[in-house]
């Protein structure tokens, strides 16, 4: 269409309406046929009422009465229909923002701006015995779906028991207390409007007798409603106050304790106390009755058979009734809604803006909020992931609001809170909502507007405050622990974005992939602590030690812009990982278990270190204490798994194991320990079932580090030389480099142990066998560089280093001094064997033969710290053998040739295989041809 | 802030370029609002009709004793651009939402009261109106004024400087043209 050829139609049309009758056909006769269809067809329209007639509607406009089972209306997708009634109906639907079922009701004609005031404020009542409002459109009411039957369909079978009866009125009557203390009365309480559901009662359609507008509230038509509840000034046409609603329960609850049927003509109650409560509410005149819910709450709760009081107006008596008062108002106070017990599953937000940025990013700056509240536990990313494994979910799939409420139910946990966040111009409003999973009630909902994106985490922050007090919270908690994201992790959008993928990564364990992420979130945002904190993990998780302090300085220094639980977890990851403070970590970690009683995670970390010192011990009650507050992930586990294998308690490390194969619970970390048992015990057919658990698995390296450390333990060094090669390969091929040199030092450090220092000279290191092969310089060099990384490093000092040293002071020819330097090791020896060994060495030197026994029979009798202490290094099970032959070579110095020759034997016997040519298997050899 | 705009208005008038983008800002955002303030609380009964709108926004942000007719005129003509765009957005968002389309601005309160059927013939008017004005810009020009920003045919004589004879006949052929483009 050109607009020549427009202008031609435009003419011809204007010409022929324009036209009379007759002139019409002559003008549409002489044109073209195409033209004339043309003009035809937009002359068939000139009097039908087109769009262009229709003012355009804004909402009110669109009356929605008609509206059936499949619909879509807004949000919500209607799906059938509940019920009808005087009102309306009822249609059961799903608000698809947030994937939960609702209850809509359709009136038949449409809300007064009045009553659409109102039901602002009834939709902001919250409360576990009112039926939340969640939405009001101009004729229809959108309420939280409920299951059960109404108390009229139970008053039909008569009365209830009186203590379920006064459990109910009690409901109620906080129910009330809570809508009056915002100035809502409901005005139509009767049987119909409460629902018995599995929680208690719930009332319904609170102050919705308004919507016909008080003004025009006549009697008439509050009389076709229902007459019997209504209190007498009512039904006069009288203004309705809290009274009105006193007067209602007064029906509702003497129904209840007499049924339906006897309550217009009550017949005197078994219990006197009750009686004159109902009496006080039915009171004709409103100032004779009860005048609020909470006094009548107090009187229900008043202890029956009740005895008479007599107030004396005293200063004291009139603190009781006060205290009385306060008692009961807190008791009925809407707000415990959890205990510090529950547990709460995260959904993903409803994301309905354009802007993919919220994506995932919302849910974590949520989790980064309420993890600050010592109170509220969020259920850990790793074990929703482990529920979503076993609902045969990918990992990473996004948890939807029913996959969180599933999550919620198979893990018995409480709630879930669900958000969601749409676009409002340029404005953003952010939903929270509360919602527990056994019966889908709304405990919390929190609805906050940004006026921009930058202030979209501020309004995040803001509405997870109000969550937490919502939720139950105290106020003085709330004010200490709480600070905005913008404050604490990050104020960039963006970067708290690429940071959650990043975390992701982490917590599905690909930690390699959340390194550039995570990288990419300090660029965005460098002053992004928490980032630079989990770089520090995942290097930690690559075994880069260096990189893993490094990132802990960075993160340590940005630790101002922290939240309270992020700064513990920093600071002591920056003692730990960082400096090598052994015990400022353990301090902070003890201040965030104070802090933060329901983290398990610190008393996990306290265990790690706990372990890492030889604190067997108290590792393993940190242990077990993480697993009690967290049963489901298999970290504390680990904990428990080492503590009790170093402490040599393989019974009950066989115990657990078993009950965490019967729960399918654990992943190459956990079955790294069951192959380290296997070995330990010598079980052939668990050692077969663990390496074939690890084959193919990207994590096989583990197993093959293991295998060639278990050869060690025999001496058969060629082939556990090629078992470290694979290994290192295989870590290789992973990208994990510094494992892999791990494996490369580990096969060299056991040929300088068994006599052969090629390797160690060929490698470089590690610096104590350099020392021990002549490499004392390069030793030195290497000492001085760590150092430089750990000045003040607590195993560093005390045990690594002195062990360095001693090595280099055992290749001067120094015993005496090597076991001097090694004296600051004890405490901490039961891990770090190769100090206990270096000992046993130097007392050799020193010729003095019961001590250097004595500190080879260490090593013996704790067979399990060979194995378990630390993971990273897995050749720890060759000291063990070859302390055999300490032991022997210091019996002999000390004389004692049956206990030399029978640790001899032990060391051949395990060696009975080892490779021939190891120069220390044949000097033992022609020292034991001596002993004979 | 009245004044402002009203200086803004009359630099406008008077050819500032740079004092229309000013304008445009200002007056998007407070249509915006009054359109949210109206589907917040205007619900019942009587339809919120674009003309009061714009006229509501007209006279909070200017000062009209200061402005000339034709002043007022320019603005109701890019109130009326304005208006189009807020209402279109709006629609078309819920109508996306309403395919399935998970990343589509939506705006709460919008959502939950307009019906379906009026989400798309607004996006398919906005549609066959943008292919109307390749072929008659003026006549679509007319449309966008009266339908969108409720201008009277007066004020549109004033905007578009065109008879008031043409003005009619636009608007009689436009609203026949486009209900067969959308019919069809």
């Amino acid at each position: 269409m050109t607009p020549d050829r427009l202008q031609r139609i435009e003419d011809l049309y204007h010409s022929v309406r324009e036209a009379t009758s007759e002139e019409r056909a002559a003008l549409l006769a002489q044109s073209d046929p195409e033209l004339r269809r043309d003009v035809e067809s937009l002359l068939e329209r000139q009097d039908v009422h087109l769009i262009l007639d229709r003012s355009i509607p804004f909402p009110g406009d669109a009356a929605m009465t008609q509206v059936n089972p499949g619909a879509r209306l807004g949000p919500y997708q209607v799906e059938s229909k509940l019920g009808e009634g005087g009102m309306g109906e009822v249609f059961r639907a799903i608000d698809t923002r947030l994937g939960r079922p609702v209850a809509i009701k359709f009136v038949h004609e449409q809300f007064t701006a009045r009553f659409e005031r109102e039901a602002h404020a009834i939709s902001s009542l919250n409360h576990p015995h009112i039926c939340t409002l969640y939405d009001v459109g101009p004729n229809y009411l959108v309420m939280e779906l409920l299951e059960g039957e109404t108390m009229a369909a139970r008053l039909k079978d008569g009365p209830l028991p009186v203590d379920q009866a006064v459990r109910y009125a009690l409901q109620i009557a906080a129910a009330l207390a809570e809508a009056h203390e915002r100035g809502i009365v409901h005005r139509d309480l009767k049987p119909g409007n409460l629902m018995l559901v599995k929680s208690g009662i719930k009332v319904l359609d609170f102050g919705l007798a308004t919507w016909e507008g008080d003004e025009t509230l006549t009697a008439s038509r509050m009389v076709i409603g229902t007459p019997a509840y209504m209190a007498p000034e009512q039904r006069e046409g009288e203004p309705a106050d809290v009274r009105t609603d006193i007067y209602s329960f007064g029906r509702i609850f003497s129904e209840m304790l007499n049924g339906a049927r006897a309550a217009s003509n009550p017949k005197p109650l078994g219990s006197k106390p009750l009686e004159k409560i109902v009496r006080r509410c039915l009171e004709a005149d409103p100032a004779r009755r009860w005048q609020s819910a909470v006094e009548l709450i107090n009187a229900l709760e008043a202890p029956r058979p009740g005895k008479r009081r007599i107030w004396m107006v005293t200063a004291a008596a009139a603190l009781f009734a006060f205290l009385l008062l306060a008692a009961g108002y807190v008791f009925f106070r809407p707000a415990p809604k959890l205990t510090d017990k529950d547990v709460i599953v995260l959904s993903d937000f409803i994301n309905e803006t354009s802007d993919p940025i919220f994506d995932g990013t919302l849910r974590q700056g949520l989790i980064i909020q309420l993890e600050q509240s010592p109170f509220l536990k969020i259920m850990d990313a790793e074990q929703v992931q482990r529920v979503l494994q076993r609902m045969t979910l990918r990992p990473g799939t996004r948890i939807t609001n029913p996959i969180a409420r599933e999550v919620c139910v198979r893990e018995g946990a409480a709630a879930t809170i669900e958000g969601a966040i749409a676009s409002l111009g340029k404005n953003y409003v952010i939903t929270l909502q509360a919602i527990t999973c056994h019966d889908g009630a709304t405990l919390a909902r929190e609805q906050i507007q940004a006026e921009d994106k930058e202030h979209v985490l501020n309004a995040l922050s803001s509405a997870a405050t109000g969550m937490r007090g919502k939720l139950g919270e105290s106020l003085a908690s709330i004010q200490k622990l709480n600070r905005p994201l913008a404050e604490a992790t990050t104020p960039s959008m963006e970067a708290l974005q690429i940071y959650t993928a990043g975390y992701l990564e982490l917590s599905h364990g690909n930690f390699l992939g959340s390194v550039p992420l995570l990288e990419r979130a300090t660029q965005v945002d460098p002053k992004f602590a928490m980032a630079y904190y989990f770089l520090s993990v995942a290097a930690d998780n690559a075994g880069d030690i260096a990189l893993r302090g490094e990132y802990a300085k960075k993160a340590f220094r940005l630790v101002a812009r922290v939240s309270e639980i992020e700064r513990y977890q920093i600071t002591s990851a920056y003692y730990y990982a960082g400096t090598g403070e052994v015990d400022k970590a353990i301090d902070y970690y003890q201040l965030g278990i104070r802090t933060f009683p329901r983290s398990w995670s610190f008393h996990n970390l306290l265990s790690t270190l706990y372990i890492d010192v030889g604190r067997y011990e108290e590792g393993l009650k940190e242990g077990l204490e993480a697993a009690r507050l967290q049963p489901n992930l298999e970290q504390p586990y680990r904990r428990q798994l080492d503590a009790y294998l170093c402490l040599g308690r393989f019974p009950e490390a066989r115990r657990l194991a078993e009950k965490l194969r019967a729960q399918a619970l654990g992943g190459p970390r956990i079955h790294q320990r069951f192959l380290e048992m296997a070995y330990l015990e010598g079980d052939q057919a668990a050692i077969a079932r663990e390496i074939q658990w690890f084959a193919g698995k990207p994590a096989e390296y583990i197993s093959l580090g293991l295998q060639a450390a278990n050869l060690n333990f025999y001496g058969q060094r060629r082939e556990s030389r090629k078992l470290y090669l694979r290994a290192a390969e295989t870590a290789l091929r992973r990208e994990l480099p510094n494992v892999a040199a791990d494996y490369e030092e580990a096969d060299a450090r056991a040929d300088a142990l068994s006599g052969d220092c090629q390797a160690v000279r060929r490698l470089g290191r590690p610096a104590e066998m350099l020392a021990m092969c002549d490499g004392v310089v390069q030793a030195e060099k290497i000492a001085a560089d760590i150092s430089k990384l750990f000045p003040n490093g607590t195993i560093w000092n005390e045990v690594q280093l002195p062990e360095i040293r001693a090595a280099v002071a055992l290749n001067h020819n120094q015993p005496a001094t090597s076991v001097e330097l090694l004296a600051s090791a004890s405490p901490y020896e039961l891990a770090y064997l190769e100090a206990i060994y270096l000992r046993g060495l130097a007392y050799l030197r020193l010729h003095k033969g019961v001590e250097a026994a004595a500190e080879f029979q260490k090593i013996v009798d704790n067979k399990g710290a060979s194995w378990a202490s630390l993971w990273r290094y897995p050749y720890w099970g060759q000291f063990y053998s070859l302390s055999y032959l300490g032991m022997a070579r210091g019996s002999m110095l000390a004389g004692d040739t049956a206990k030399s020759r029978r640790a001899f034997e032990d060391f051949f016997k395990l060696w009975r295989d080892a490779d021939p040519e190891i120069p220390m298997l044949q000097q033992a050899r022609a020292e034991y041809r001596k002993l004979q | 802030m009245q004044a402002d705009i009203t200086n803004l208005l009359k630099a406008w008038s008077a050819g500032d370029g740079a004092a229309l983008d000013q304008l445009s800002k200002h007056v998007y955002d407070e249509l915006r609002l009054m359109a949210r303030r109206h589907m917040k609380n205007e619900r019942k009964g009587n339809t919120l009709q674009t003309t009061a709108l714009v006229n509501e926004v007209y006279l909070r942000l200017v000062d009209v004793t200061k402005v000339e007719w034709q002043q007022r005129s320019q603005f109701f003509a890019m109130a009326a651009q304005m208006m189009r765009r807020i209402l279109v957005d709006a629609a078309r968002a819920r109508a996306s939402h309403k395919r399935g389309a998970g990343a589509v601005h939506v705006n709460f309160d919008e959502t939950a009261v307009l019906s379906p059927d009026l989400d798309r013939s607004m996006v398919a008017l906005d549609e066959a109106l943008d292919a109307f004005a390749h072929i008659a810009p003026r006549q679509a020009k007319v449309v966008e004024l009266r339908y969108f920003g409720g201008l009277k045919e007066e004020e549109i004589v004033e905007v578009l400087k065109i008879s008031l004879r043409t003005v009619r006949r636009d608007w009689e052929f436009a609203r026949v043209w486009l209900a067969r483009e959308l019919d069809g």
